[in-house]
């Protein structure tokens, strides 16, 4: 047929027949997944299923180009697979699936033995954790891939073979200690976390079980501060904001003076008799509200309508959308609806906006644009379909090195991970995969496999599943003593807990598609995480435990290896280029990193 | 939703990396794409989502099957159709505030008139040599900047002319200026407010470490005849002078972090000589300021002027985060800022009488954005050369002193000049090259570009051959590659934000890397 003939002339007749014959799984049907799909079709894969659970919003319009304004709230994965079929030219079999990668009864073991490769298109680090966790389990290929702004990434991962996607430690979001957000704000972001995780949560969001018991916040409370005043201080806060919830039923009117009084005057001048608080200034100053009133009365007459989100607002215009939105979340929470706080619903946004500039003003912090206090709440990260689309084909790309390589040495030793960014030098940088790690938990200290039950799993007695364990991996031989932790962490059985022996499994909450870690007590011996699927029989799988080798501390680095590593050089957040003598630092390690990746073959040490 | 509100959300994603001001320059522009290709459809169809004001594909050829095969923006039912329309068709449905416009005449029937309409010009693939220099010296003497992006195989290549590329908002890393060794006397005013002895032990510990450093470069230079620590023994002493101001070196957060940053009271406030050159740049105007004389010269010129009377550049105003309570810090925050309103006062009075006017609302803005970037600003001097006897120099000085890497069979310029002589061999031949054609392909080659067939390098053979190889233009993954890094290219042009690419790059998918040339 003469319409493969490019693709031929390109792949290669025996890896294009094998791109025909394969079945992948892209999940993520968003920002990079829509590019990845018409990349994917374009190079003539034979199957593809989708798998995503969100729907589409208005902000996915600017890049994922399989949308358009009429599809907003309906599936992703459903409407990429209509929206492409009239440009389906190699004919692939699309399969949509609209649900969460990690739900188990939708998608089981035996569903995902089905694929070949796999491709991450994906927004989130825990189910990038799962799809990197079956992916070990089957091992199966994986190509994590993401984006940020400008700047993107692609890894392929071939399991136990390069690095897996939790090799690395991966960057986990900031907290801020309880005293800070609700004592004593420093920064803009302070008032943010107070207004969208505590106020916002206690006032409407009925989801977060916020009524936890006296006793038990207190004791929270007491690990943060031994300010004895302040926790009291804390505790009362909390119990009148919970009284002053039950007066939403009567309406805003009554409502929303009573907890402007209450947040921005009555709390802040207690607040202020606690002295121990304000040795070094910083004293806040409680809302003028027996002026502002009138004001914020008279501009309610009036329809204003505060169009410019960039703009920084005054104490009033604040107010006034504090009562506007807080006039809607009143009605909606009366009305039954559940309220939860989202950056697409411009009540909640408005009122979390609203309530933390009002903070700010009055801890004298910088107060913020709507627009400014959405990325922060909101988690935003931007996002424009040129990296995207740079980042879907360099995906493909790279993992066509999978269906070109005889072995998994060839596939590997070919491969590699590559960076884009907006530097005017740095566009695309590629180096060589790297070794798994031997500290890594996931893929290195713990071997993985599939342990069959049939679905009856309450006639299987925890004591015959230690038996079979015991027998299986030789820990009875060699004189292991084992303990068993459920995926949930929950300790099902160790040497001095022994009460569940007798219990069935379905009692101890475990049954088809969830997860058991087995681990040694003492000694170098690999763990086991068996993943429990469907079969005709209670079976285990057949799999050596290796030792690990003995844990020699590494001696620290010295600074000119962590240079020549180059792990600093593409992360913009973590460089300070305040200084000039860094300065030209830094430009030689960008220096040498570039020769490195483009003039060398890049060698498998170069941690980049 | 009002409108303005439903666009600020539907491009809220990218607002976050241009913000309103690139979004309205970009809503201005008009991009023309020659030629229908996929990787041209990709280009288009990442400006076209963030929207992008006007679109026009310019081609004369009618869809095929081929097309169809690698072209998402294309159906088996468009064969037969003019390309641009059938691609302008797919391309529009993807954003209403995108107008797309096609044109079916052939490229050497439009007049010059044609090009002047457009703010930036893409050609991918093949054009016939003697109308692409035409339409490029047009471009050119027009200012328009004219982008040529092409892909074979794995192979691509993007490269920018034009003749100036000035950017104010570089969003590169400023340099924090704090003045440390030059605090005007308001700050110096504030650092010496603080009575040390007096102070209990949290405010002590609460002291700016800004203020620190200046009160210890004081003390430092009533000791010393230099003006800072300049060698590592001073240096040491002067370390030694901070930490003797702390009352608990272990616990003062402030004193720390003084020392961590202790190089900020070596930075000496001074003009950079990168902004002398500029100052000397021909392009600054003289004394009389003409109505057409772009604004960025126009403020580099008040900018010398505001240099010549303080020999300092306004403060940015900009402060990092310091261990302090919130009174001090927002007291150093209203002093640099005060600071910095009143400099950019200033090069605003200076920038009014040049032009002899008030300034309109948007040069306010492009004034207060010069004065936050003035070390970062970005100027490059372009070229309409597609070679340079430079880089053909490079090309076989590179390749043949074994610097290339020896497992690899390619070097990334010998791709670029491959990939021109591509486009030459269609031009002479009226096919696409196949491996067979090897001889004539690098007797093309050393014609065109004046090389000795002695000069052509094993590595320049080998990037050749796979050229001849995989001779397709517009697969799918390189296209979709190059066609963002493109569209990345006219998404700064048209925002006039972040630097544009100066200003060739060749991609290489079979080693995955890119490199970058100049070429002059």
């Amino acid at each position: 047929m003469s319409k493969d003939l490019y693709l031929k002339k390109i792949l290669g007749e025996e890896r294009f027949s094998l791109i025909r014959g394969s079945t992948v799984l892209m999940v993520g049907a968003g920002g990079i997944g829509c590019e990845l799909l018409k990349d994917l079709m374009l190079t003539g894969y034979g199957e593809i299923h989708i798998v995503d659970l969100d729907t589409i919003t208005l902000s996915n319009l600017n890049r994922q180009f399989l949308f358009r304004q009429k599809d907003i709230d309906k599936s992703k994965a459903l409407t990429v697979v209509k929206s492409v079929s009239k440009f389906n030219y190699f004919d692939s079999k699309l399969v949509p699936h609209h649900g969460n990668i990690m739900d188990t009864s939708m998608f089981p073991m035996s569903w995902w033995s089905q694929f070949d490769y796999i491709y991450n298109a994906l927004d989130n680090l825990e189910a990038r954790r799962y799809v990197n966790r079956m992916a070990l389990y089957l091992k199966i290929p994986l190509m994590e891939s993401g984006t940020t702004g400008y700047e993107g990434q692609v890894q392929p991962i071939y399991p136990y073979r390069s690095e897996c996607f939790e090799c690395q430690a991966k960057v986990t979001p900031t907290t801020y200690p309880v005293c800070t957000i609700r004592s004593t704000p420093s920064k803009p972001v302070h008032s943010i976390t107070w207004a969208k995780e505590f106020l916002f949560q206690q006032l409407y969001d009925d989801s977060t079980s916020s009524a936890t018991d006296a006793e038990e916040s207190r004791k929270q409370l007491e690990k943060e501060t031994d300010d004895s005043a302040e926790i009291e201080h804390m505790l009362r806060e909390t119990n009148e904001l919970n009284d002053l919830k039950s007066h939403i039923a009567g309406g805003a009117d009554v409502f929303l003076p009573e907890l402007v009084e209450k947040i921005f005057v009555r709390d802040i001048e207690r607040l202020l008799e606690i002295e121990s608080l304000w040795k070094h200034g910083g004293r806040p100053v409680p809302l003028d509200w027996s002026q502002l009133k009138p004001q914020l009365d008279s501009l309610l007459l009036t329809s204003t309508d505060l169009v410019d989100e960039t703009k920084v607002q005054t104490p009033l215009e604040n107010l006034y959308v504090l009562w506007k939105s807080g006039e809607k979340l009143v009605k909606r929470v009366v009305s039954g609806e559940p309220v939860v706080f989202d950056k697409d619903d411009e009540d909640t946004l408005d009122f979390v906006v609203a309530a933390s500039n009002l903070r700010s003003h009055i801890f004298g912090i910088e107060v913020k644009s709507k627009f400014d206090i959405k990325q922060i709440a909101g988690n935003i990260i931007p996002a424009i379909a040129t990296t995207n689309a740079i980042i879907s084909g360099l995906s493909v790309m790279e993992s066509l090195e999978y269906y070109k390589a005889k072995d998994s040495q060839a596939a590997f030793s070919n491969s590699s991970t590559v960076f884009v960014s907006i530097k005017p030098n740095k566009y695309l940088m590629g180096a060589g995969l790297v070794e798994q790690n031997s500290s890594c938990a996931s893929c290195f200290k713990v071997a993985r496999g599939v342990m069959e039950l049939p679905e009856t799993s309450g006639d299987l007695k925890l004591g015959e599943l230690l038996e079979g364990l015991r027998q299986t991996y030789d820990y009875e031989d060699d004189h292991y003593e084992i303990s068993i932790i459920s995926g949930d962490s929950r300790l099902i059985y160790d040497i001095d807990f022994e009460d569940n022996i007798p219990c069935g499994l379905d009692e101890l909450g475990i049954g088809i598609g969830s997860t058991l870690l087995i681990q040694v007590d003492e000694g170098d011996l690999q763990g086991l995480e068996l993943y429990i699927s469907k079969g005709k029989e209670f079976k285990l799988p057949q799999i050596q435990l290796r030792e690990l080798p003995k844990t020699i501390s590494e001696p620290e680095k010295s600074e000119a290896e962590v240079e020549k590593d180059g792990e600093v050089v593409f992360d913009d957040g973590v460089i300070e280029i305040e200084e000039i003598e860094e300065i030209e630092e830094i430009e030689d390690i960008r220096e040498t990193a570039t020769k490195l990746s483009s003039q060398e073959p890049p060698t498998k040490k170069q941690r980049l | 939703m009002t409108a303005t509100k439903e666009k600020s959300n539907k491009y809220d994603r990218q607002l976050r990396l241009w913000a309103t001001s690139g979004q309205s320059r970009l809503e201005d522009c008009h991009v023309c794409l020659v030629n229908a290709t996929s990787t041209g459809s990709e280009v288009l169809k990442n400006l076209v989502l963030p929207g992008i004001g006007d679109f026009t594909i310019v081609d004369d050829s009618v869809t095929t099957d081929a097309d169809v095969a690698n072209n998402f923006f294309m159906t088996r039912t468009d064969t037969g159709r003019p390309r641009s329309e059938a691609m302008c068709k797919y391309l529009g449905e993807l954003n209403q505030d995108s107008n797309g416009h096609f044109v079916t005449r052939p490229l050497h029937s439009l007049e010059d008139g044609f090009w002047s309409q457009f703010n930036i010009v893409v050609i991918t693939d093949y054009v016939a040599s003697e109308r692409l220099i035409q339409i490029k010296d047009l471009l050119f003497e027009l200012e328009i900047p004219l982008l040529l992006v092409n892909t074979v195989g794995y192979y691509g290549t993007v490269h920018l002319i034009t003749k100036e590329v000035t950017v104010i908002d570089t969003h590169a890393n400023n340099l924090y200026d704090l003045r440390v060794d030059k605090p005007w006397p308001e700050l110096l005013e504030y650092a010496h407010s603080f009575n040390w002895d007096a102070l209990d032990d949290t405010d002590h510990a609460h002291i700016p470490s800004v203020v620190i450093l200046i009160n210890a470069l004081e003390n430092w230079r009533s000791h010393h005849e230099s003006p800072a620590p300049r060698n590592t023994n001073e240096k040491k002493e002067f370390r030694r002078l901070v930490s003797l101001m702390a009352r608990n070196m272990d616990f003062e957060t402030n004193f720390i972090e003084a020392i961590e940053t202790i190089s900020r009271a070596y930075r000496r406030t001074s003009v950079s000589s990168e902004l002398h050159q500029l100052f000397n740049n021909p392009k600054v105007p003289g004394e009389t300021v003409g109505n057409d004389t772009p604004l960025f010269w126009v403020l580099i010129k008040a900018l010398k002027q505001f240099v010549d009377v303080s020999q300092q550049i306004p403060l940015s105003g900009s402060l990092p985060d310091m261990a302090s309570d919130t009174k001090n810090y927002v007291r150093l925050q209203r002093l640099y800022r005060e600071k910095a309103d009143k400099d950019k006062r200033e090069l605003v009075e200076a920038t009014k009488i040049l032009l002899k006017r008030d300034l309109t609302s948007s040069e306010l803005d492009s004034v207060s954005v010069f004065c936050k970037n003035i070390q970062t600003l970005h100027v490059a001097e372009g070229s309409g050369n597609l070679s340079s006897p430079e880089l053909i120099e490079s090309l076989v000085k590179e390749s043949s002193n074994g610097f290339e890497d020896s497992n690899s069979n390619a070097n990334t310029l010998a791709i670029y000049y491959g990939l021109l002589t591509f486009n030459e061999f269609i031009n002479e031949v009226h096919r696409v090259p196949c491996p067979h054609d090897l001889e004539v392909f690098t007797q093309l080659f050393t014609k065109k570009f004046k090389v000795d067939h002695s000069e052509i390098s094993t590595s320049i053979m080998n990037t050749f051959k796979e050229i001849l190889c995989h001779n397709t233009t517009n697969y799918i993954n390189t296209a979709s590659l190059i066609g963002g890094i493109a569209s990345q290219e006219v998404l700064k042009l048209c925002t006039s934000q972040y630097i544009p690419l100066d200003n060739m790059l060749v991609f290489d998918g079979i080693r995955s890397i890119s490199n970058r040339y100049k070429i002059s």
